[in-house]
């Protein structure tokens, strides 16, 4: 059996090693440096821009700006953003192009020998800029009389996209209630950190297509954004990608694509050929892509004496920054996890985007989920609280089930196990057993055990995600399997699988060959794959929304079923292609949000222990149980990784990292500053329960599952910290100092004691 | 574009003599373990033409007992050897566990550590930022960012060894081509961000001496991650009680809150010729942080950093408590 057994991945070698390409490791000794230069201007107007010092640089071989690009804009689902800002352009793009809305927004990019002379070159370029007013945030965004960041949308605010649900009836409901829990909820950006930073190669390849070897999460639509802006037909472009070095939803953007393959066509245009090659710094990177939306949810639920939900009313706000990215899909995943995952009767539920000055909001792990579920949770153990009702039982009075109808007045896809995965995790976590005293913090903790000011206590929060992609967006899989073996054999020797799909270090090509093993019949070790070129594999669709071992795993079925009917056919390679097309998804309907957004969920459950220093706020989470129902665990050791990773990334969301963007200007570009966690800081035990209840559409009914775990975290984080000091948190991350502040303010005299 | 060094030439002394005359050059730094100065050169904060490592300098490296009982330490001894040292005090091997990572223990030198440069969110930034905002007092500017009303610059002082070393009452040598000088380490600081040591530019710190240690001493540091992180708030306290439990002396020393390390002499004060009661643990840790003036120059805010001066000088001050047989 390959799936369901932990194989080795396929790239550990090669990356224990350090022989493993990354793309900032592909750029031959002879290519020419490229270096982009960031307007640095949050808000204002290009009135001149003069390369003309730069190009006379040493080693400097030409200086692109908007002129040069044949459609000066781009975007992932919508082209708002131009790819240079400038004066001049062709004329084929929607957006004013001389207008900066982003401190990174792009104005040239320089190509020379080296490195050292395109950062010199760089620093001759000469701009005039006419300021215009900084929109920092969504208050000053909402502000009456607020600058607009995108007149030309002729909208009347800065809220640009707005989901509705209308069910039931609130008013009346509210009578029902015998609590009724308010809360306005602020959420914090999140940078993704990961390890390596964009970097790409570029030329043109031996088919005279513009060639771009970059980490990305997505090669045909990298491809077909390259296309558009460069004017090329699709097929003229290519997309590689090589060792990437973690993503997490931060490399569904293009940051060096288009200006690299701009560089190698028009390069190519003047009889140089030498590849183009360009690597951000950290600096760079954290300034120069988008974040995880911060935002506000204010939130009212109302639940009966025996804690049934009799209404949700609730509105949020993300903050968009200066384009959308994938903003509009994020907010709609936010809109539908505002109710949680329970049945409920009335709700009333607004959603908006909102754009500003500031760095973009965009794809990451959970993708608009974990600020709701930090709302919905939130509140479900408030009123479990006020209730006085175990926050295990209230969820199991609440939570959806098979046939239940979801938020948005249709039947949940089947398959659903939210009242299992609660009900296993409060047992594999003893959450009804009394929590033992504190333990002294690890050996080499900052702050050794003083008894008098440790607190300890537990929390819980469930939750759901989605696995692909929704609201009916064309949602497909491409997988190409190619058998060989002896014409006379009736069994193949050996197989390939050619697939798109992005190993991003979640160990995707490890499942894919799995699958494809055993879905030929071959043995694991016969099956070999060629991975994420958009020359040799149909289209994967993204490594993201959960979906990829889902996906992957329904076009490998099929692509095997297609071979071993070519080999039967006397085929020799006997080749199979399979498109795998899901169940169809709907779009909301724009006053009720009713209809079926999703084909599939996977569900999440958590308990997470911690002990509080009150005299300095720090928290240390003992324990977390990550329970999980992933329909079936292809490679188990994999999930285990990416469960154990998901929380230790959203540890940081909930304790520690906090970006500081004033006037639209990152301030703490820096690990130093913006301080994710170390080995030191992360949970000191992470128990990762696996259930594999099949989903039953999923791959050997595998369900989606790398997102689930960061969903819960945030809420048990505070569920937790409220039963260690009576205090609810309704802001984050759980910095020490707000911590401390939070508790001196409950404790004063004059607190209203929340 | 990537952080990358700027070009210097790089001197490699095997003798302590020869060292010294390299130094005469004013243009020249020295290098331990590099830890502090190769990423200030690439934020280009500094950029010596000439840096001379002490690495090849054998005799500066260890630690051994001498004649008078102390324990002296070479400046270019790394931290982790230190870290797990039984013959230095305690005290001062905890301390050492406590800095940054143990890759960075494993490279950063006392020396370099007991000479770190003073921190600060503004000067401790790429250059191009730094251009972009303007330069500091610090970095050659005409004005600090941090107090732009003043004329001092604010940057802290951040290692956790000299709070301890302080405590201890240790000393260092310092050699120079005029010869060998031995002070008490507490005379090498002082709270100017830019000028924070006394010690000339053409100066080696050598060693470090400890005197045989006769205290109950104890460090507490603050810190967001235990992974690494400087200290938002280091307190070395060390004292001596008779056998009534009575302080006979105390030394308390508080790091990270200033541009240099500051002692509290209002709460010794108070605690010498007293028992280590709450009440008086509670006092000398109000008294000990009202002179502390943080800024808003590091992470965490200026109040936060003040207030937890007082708990953590409680909680050293606690540490000392002479426990009932």
């Amino acid at each position: 059996m390959s799936v369901g057994s932990s194989s080795i991945r396929i790239d550990a070698h090669a990356k224990t090693t350090g022989e493993a390409q990354y793309p900032g490791d592909r750029a031959p000794a002879h290519a020419l440096a490229a270096r982009v230069v960031f307007t640095d201007q949050p808000h204002a107007r290009l009135l001149r821009l003069d390369v003309a010092k730069a190009e006379q640089m040493p080693g400097v071989i030409a200086v692109f700006t908007g002129r040069d690009v044949p459609v000066n804009e781009y975007g992932l689902t919508e082209f708002d953003q131009p790819v240079f800002v400038s004066i001049e352009h062709t004329g084929r793009t929607k957006v004013e192009s001389d207008i900066s809305r982003w401190e990174a927004d792009h104005l040239a990019l320089v190509v020379a020998d080296t490195d050292e002379q395109a950062t010199a070159a760089a620093a001759m370029i000469e701009a005039d800029w006419a300021q215009l007013p900084i929109v920092a945030d969504i208050d000053q965004a909402l502000a009456p009389n607020a600058s607009l960041v995108h007149p030309e949308l002729k909208l009347d605010s800065n809220i640009y996209h707005t989901y509705k649900i209308r069910k039931g009836s609130i008013d009346a409901a509210w009578a029902d209630a015998a609590v009724i829990i308010e809360t306005t909820y602020e959420l914090p950006y999140q940078e993704h950190a990961y390890l390596q930073p964009e970097a790409a190669v570029s030329y043109i390849d031996e088919e005279g297509r513009v060639t771009l070897e970059v980490a990305g999460q997505w090669a045909h639509e990298d491809q077909e954004q390259i296309a558009h802006a460069l004017d090329l037909p699709v097929d003229q472009v290519r997309v590689i990608y090589p060792a990437i070095g973690g993503a997490f939803g931060g490399r569904e953007d293009m940051s060096l694509q288009i200006v690299l393959g701009l560089a190698a066509l028009r390069l190519a245009e003047r009889g140089e050929h030498r590849p183009i090659a360009s690597r951000w710094s950290r600096e760079e990177s954290i300034v120069g892509h988008h974040k995880r939306h911060r935002g506000r949810i204010h939130a009212k639920w109302g639940a009966d004496s025996n804690g049934k939900l009799v209404a949700v009313q609730s509105e949020a706000w993300l903050d968009a920054g200066a384009y959308n990215y994938t903003t509009n899909k994020v907010l709609g995943n936010c809109h539908l996890g505002q109710a949680g995952p329970y049945e409920v009767p009335n709700a009333q539920i607004d959603s908006h985007a909102v754009y500003t000055n500031s760095v973009p909001g965009g794809a990451f792990r959970g993708f608009g989920g974990p600020q709701a579920a930090f709302a919905a949770e939130s509140q479900m153990n408030k009123l479990a609280e006020a209730l006085g009702i175990d926050p295990v039982e209230i969820r199991l009075r609440n939570a959806v089930h098979d046939g239940s109808i979801g938020i948005t007045q249709t039947v949940m896809p089947a398959g659903v196990t939210m009242l299992q995965v609660i009900e296993r995790c409060a047992s594999e976590s003893q959450f009804h057993q009394p929590l033992t005293p504190a333990e002294p913090f690890s050996p080499f903790a900052s702050l050794p055990p003083v008894e008098g000011d440790l607190l300890r206590g537990r929390g819980f929060a469930c939750s759901f995600k989605n696995v692909g992609f929704s609201f009916g967006f064309p949602e497909r899989c491409e997988a190409t399997i190619v058998l060989h073996g002896k014409p006379d054999s009736p069994t193949a020797e050996r197989g390939e699988l050619f697939h798109a799909g992005a190993d991003v270090g979640q160990g995707a090509h490890t499942a894919f060959l799995q699958m494809a093993a055993e879905a030929t019949g071959l043995a694991f070790e016969n099956m070999t794959g060629g991975f994420s070129d958009t020359s040799s594999s149909g289209d994967s669709g993204s490594a993201s929304a959960s979906r990829l071992t889902f996906m992957s795993g329904n076009s490998i079925l099929g692509a095997a079923e297609a071979a071993d009917k070519a080999w039967r056919n006397g085929d020799r390679p006997a080749v199979g292609h399979f498109r795998y097309v899901p169940p169809p998804t709907e779009a909301l309907d724009p006053e009720t949000g009713a209809g079926a957004p999703n084909f599939s969920y996977g569900y999440v459950a958590q308990t997470v222990e911690l002990t509080v220093d009150r005299a300095t706020g720090h928290i240390v989470v003992d324990r977390v149980v990550s329970t999980h129902d992933v329909g079936r665990a292809i490679n188990p050791a994999n999930v285990i990784g990416q469960i154990e990773g998901a929380v230790v990334q959203a540890h940081g969301y909930a304790l520690s990292e906090r970006l500081q963007v004033e006037n639209g200007r990152v301030l703490n570009p820096r690990f130093s500053t913006y301080l994710i966690p170390g080995i030191g800081d992360v949970p000191t035990r992470i128990e990762s329960v696996v259930l594999e209840l099949a989903d039953p559409n999923g791959p050997w009914g595998a369900r989606g599952m790398a997102e689930m775990p960061f969903m819960t975290y945030a809420p048990a984080v505070v569920a937790a910290l409220h039963d260690a000091t009576g205090v609810w948190f309704d802001s984050f991350p759980l910095t020490p100092d707000r911590v401390t502040a939070v508790l001196a303010q409950a404790a004063a005299p004059s607190s209203s004691g929340r | 574009m990537t952080l990358r060094l700027p070009a210097f030439e790089l001197l490699t002394p095997q003798t302590l003599e020869a060292a010294v005359a390299m130094l005469a050059d004013p243009a020249a730094t020295i290098i331990g373990g590099g830890t502090d100065l190769l990423p200030k050169m690439k934020r280009r904060q500094v950029t010596p033409p000439t840096v001379v490592s002490l690495r090849g300098i054998t005799e500066m490296s260890g630690i051994h007992t001498d004649d008078e009982g102390r324990c002296v330490i070479g400046a270019s001894t790394v931290l982790e050897q230190i870290a797990i040292s039984t013959v230095v005090p305690p005290v001062l091997a905890a301390a050492a566990r406590q800095v940054a990572s143990p890759q960075i223990r494993n490279t950063a030198t006392i020396g370099g550590n007991l000479c770190l440069d003073t921190r600060c969110n503004y000067i401790d930034m790429p250059e191009l930022w730094r251009q972009a905002s303007g330069h500091c007092l610090k970095d050659g500017g005409e004005v600090c960012w941090i107090a732009p009303k003043g004329n001092r610059c604010w940057a802290i002082s951040s290692s956790d060894l000299v709070p301890v070393a302080i405590a201890l009452d240790c000393s260092v040598r310092l050699a120079s081509r005029d010869g060998d000088r031995v002070i008490p380490i507490e005379d090498l600081y002082q709270n100017d961000g830019i000028a924070h040591q006394t010690m000339s530019g053409d100066e080696i710190l050598v060693e470090l001496l400890v005197p045989r240690c006769d205290v109950r001493a104890t460090y507490r540091k603050l810190r967001r991650r235990d992974s690494i992180d400087f200290p938002l708030v280091g307190v070395a306290a060390a004292a001596r009680f008779d056998q009534t439990k009575t302080c006979t002396s105390a030394r308390i020393i508080i790091g990270a809150v200033a541009s240099a390390p500051l002692r509290a002499t209002d709460a010794e004060r108070l605690i010498v010729g007293r028992k280590l009661t709450e009440d008086v643990i509670e006092e000398a840790a109000q008294l000990a942080a009202r002179p502390v003036r943080t800024q808003d120059n590091t992470d965490m805010g200026s109040r936060y950093r003040k207030w937890m001066t007082s708990v953590y000088v409680s909680r050293a001050l606690r540490d000392l408590v002479v426990e009932d047989a």
